[in-house]
Order: C-alpha cells, then sequence, then structure tokens
C-alpha cells in the first residue's frame, strides 16, 4: 500500500492536481483512509500507466478515460479468454482436439 | 545496457521532441499494457523505456554524453505493469488446484488455438528507423555544376552524396535509407541533407542568371574589342562594343545554371566597369588636358539645377 504523497514523491512529473482530477473521474480507485488515499499495488501500476500514457504519449486529459476504458475491455476480454480456455482444457481429451481442430481451421480459412 | 540513442533509434545530435516522438512511436508498439500478451515486447520496451528516462532528462544526458554516468544507471526499478493485475482471475493463486490448467498448459493452448506462439498470435515486432537529418556546406562551383561529395557521420561512417547541378541553396536532399536502422528487419529511415550553399568571389546567382561585373579599360571601353570574360563553364570571348559605357549590361545567353524542372539553362549578365590605368600616364593626361570633345557634355546636368 502506498499513500498519496509516497505516489507524488515516487513519480516525477506527477502533479497532485492530475492525481486528484483521476480519482475524481475514477480512473484511479484508491482506497479513502483516515483523509488520505491509499493505492495498492494494482491501482499503483494503474497510476504509472496512465502517467506514461499523459506524460510521456500525449495522450490527452479528454482522450485518457477513452483510452482506459478500452484497456479494461482488453483485459476483461483476455481474462473470459482465459476463463474459456481453462473450462476447455478440463475437458476430455477428444473434446479439446474437437475444439482446437474448429478454431484452427477457422484460422486458415 | 544498449546505447540509449540506438534503443530509441535516435541520432546523438537528436533534440528533445525528436526524442519524446521516438519513444512514443516505439511505447505504442512495445508497452506491455497496450500489447498485455506480447511476451518480446516487454524486454524491447524495458529497454526503450531506460533510454528514454536517460535522454529526456536533460541534465542526465548531459552527463551520459559527456561519459560521467553510463547507460545502466538509468534503468528503473522492476516496473509493475497494470496488465499483471489486470489480467487475473481474482483468486488466482487458488486456481490450479481447482482442476484449472497450469499456466503452461493454458498458453500452450492458446498458442496452439490462435497461432503465433507465445506472442499471442501478433507479427513481430517491426520498426522503421527514424530519419536523420544533415546540413552539408557546398561550394558555389559544386551547386552550380554538380559534384560528388561525402558526409562524415558522428559514428564515423561515410555517407555518399551527389549534389544535382543547379543546387539551390536550403534545398533538401533525400537519401533513402540512409537513416537510422530500422528495428527487427524493419527498413532504414532516410536521410535528410540541407545544402548550405557558399559564395563566390566574381559571380552573383539570381535564381538561374549569373551576374558578373567585369572591368574593362578605358581603350576597351572606348574602342571595343574582344576579352575573355569567365562563366561558371570556364572563359568565353566576348565583344565590346565600340563606346561602351561604364555599367552597360551585356548578355551571354545561355551561360547560367541548369535549371533543374525545365533542363533550361539561365543566362549570365556582365555589367562593364571601367578601370583606369593605375600608374600615371603622362600623355594621357597630356592629351586629355588639350583635348576639346566634339560636344561638351555636362554628365550632372540632371542633378545640379
Amino acid at each position: 500500500m502506498k499513500r498519496l504523497d509516497e505516489i507524488l514523491s515516487t513519480i516525477a512529473e506527477l502533479s497532485h492536481e492530475d492525481l486528484q482530477s483521476w480519482i475524481h473521474e475514477e480512473l484511479v480507485r484508491p482506497s479513502e483512509y483516515q483523509g488520505t488515499f491509499l493505492f495498492d499495488d494494482q491501482e499503483y501500476a494503474r497510476v504509472q500507466l496512465i502517467c506514461t500514457l499523459h506524460y510521456d504519449m500525449d495522450v490527452e486529459t479528454n482522450t485518457l478515460p477513452i483510452v482506459m476504458d478500452l484497456i479494461d475491455e482488453v483485459h476483461e476480454h483476455r481474462r473470459q479468454l482465459r476463463k474459456l480456455s481453462n473450462a476447455i482444457l478440463a475437458q476430455d481429451t477428444d473434446v479439446r482436439t474437437a475444439v482446437l481442430a474448429l478454431l484452427t481451421e477457422e484460422k486458415d480459412r | 545496457m544498449k546505447d540509449p540513442y540506438e534503443a530509441l533509434g535516435v541520432s546523438s545530435s537528436a533534440t528533445a521532441s525528436e526524442i519524446k516522438s521516438a519513444f512514443k512511436k516505439l511505447a505504442r508498439k512495445l508497452h506491455p499494457d497496450l500489447h498485455p500478451d506480447d511476451k518480446e515486447a516487454e524486454a524491447r520496451f524495458k529497454e526503450v523505456s531506460a533510454a528514454y528516462d536517460l535522454l529526456k532528462d536533460k541534465e542526465k544526458r548531459r552527463r551520459y554524453d559527456a561519459g560521467e554516468i553510463d547507460a545502466t544507471g538509468a534503468e528503473r526499478p522492476q516496473q509493475q505493469y497494470y496488465r499483471d493485475f489486470a489480467g487475473q482471475e481474482p483468486f488466482h493463486q487458488h486456481a490450479t488446484q481447482d482442476g484449472f490448467a497450469s499456466e503452461e498448459e493454458l498458453e500452450e493452448f492458446l498458442a496452439q488455438a490462435f497461432g503465433g506462439g507465445r506472442r499471442g498470435g501478433r507479427a513481430e515486432f517491426r520498426a522503421r528507423g527514424s530519419d536523420a537529418s544533415y546540413v552539408l556546406p557546398v561550394s558555389f562551383m559544386d551547386a552550380a555544376k554538380g559534384a560528388k561529395t561525402a558526409i562524415t557521420l558522428p559514428d564515423g561512417k561515410s555517407l555518399k552524396v551527389t549534389i544535382p547541378e543547379g543546387a539551390e541553396d536550403k534545398q533538401m536532399l533525400r537519401l533513402k535509407g540512409q537513416g537510422m536502422p530500422g528495428f527487427g528487419g524493419g527498413e532504414s529511415g532516410d536521410a535528410y541533407v540541407e545544402l548550405k550553399v557558399g559564395s563566390h568571389p566574381f559571380f552573383q546567382r539570381k535564381d538561374n542568371n549569373i551576374h558578373l561585373e567585369v572591368p574593362v579599360t578605358l581603350q576597351e571601353a572606348i574602342l571595343g574589342g574582344r576579352i575573355s570574360v569567365p562563366t561558371i563553364n570556364g572563359p568565353v570571348n566576348v565583344t565590346i562594343p565600340k563606346g561602351s559605357n561604364a555599367g552597360t549590361k551585356l548578355r551571354l545567353k545561355e551561360k547560367g545554371i541548369l535549371d533543374r524542372k525545365s533542363k533550361q539553362r539561365g543566362h549570365q549578365y556582365i555589367s562593364l566597369r571601367i578601370e583606369l590605368p593605375k600608374e600615371e600616364e603622362p600623355e594621357l593626361a597630356a592629351f586629355l588636358k588639350d583635348w576639346k570633345p566634339k560636344k561638351a557634355q555636362d554628365p550632372r546636368k540632371e542633378m545640379v539645377s
């Protein structure tokens, strides 16, 4: 867990104002604790990602939420794909082979 | 750790904005959060972002250039990517015990099903190298007549440059594929060479015409005659008409510079300047003292009223 001020001192470019507005827009969702914000590893990684997008890659403030939504969506799809794959892998060999055959046939078409 | 300029594919003279745009381009292709299943991209992104961390900081870049620090100083502490959290099942650590496949099995299945091996089906990362720009000083004559020369690059390599006949000041030459090398088999960038054309002691260039002031003697001006006059392609004989005054302009047709587009040659304009004898000429002075012009003239009539 990192406090808001720790995050600000770790990432040189990040301004307090920007971080506040990202929290306000729910681009990041730290937990509130005794009048400050606490970021777990996941939220901290998310702040780092937003910083790279915004400060280094010039993704504008207005566009940030769209980009983050799309990234979240990709991750959600990945998660579902893995879940689905796991479900297939839990089946008997002949089912797995049949699914793989269909999937690769699709690919070659 | 790789040379940071090389990692970003920019030259060591790149401006801050060139460095940023090189990083932006690479980050778009390599950032693990934007390409969560590309394992190779992650290693490359680490290199690229470390290079950028070093070069975007003016002071660090200065110290690196001065040899005070090496590139390893810029390696960031292990960065955690958002994807490492976002892609996982909650309670993932229990998953394998609940009859789920191991990570390896899953990867293998995904690779078989969707192809492309562990990189999740993405084509291997390739990128075109950056363009490089140089300024090349060129003599007046080389620009007028065309020349072959070479630029020595900061890394000691030399770049052959053909200066086209009639090249102009500030003209940009593009040398395809002579810029920075590409990544992963991507093609090299282009080199842009800006010409800086120097001046000439006698010739002056206006577009494709050459202007030249030619000194003549008093006799040549009054009696006329054939004189030798330089052009960019060597001396030519020119007939000075009898009684040519100072400032008389003569045109030497198509003795100027070749126009690159129309293939038409410009002209050379010469303007006469009368040069009196440098040494004392008592006979001339004596003659002029007694000389009575047939028609008296006042050349300043217009000026002094």
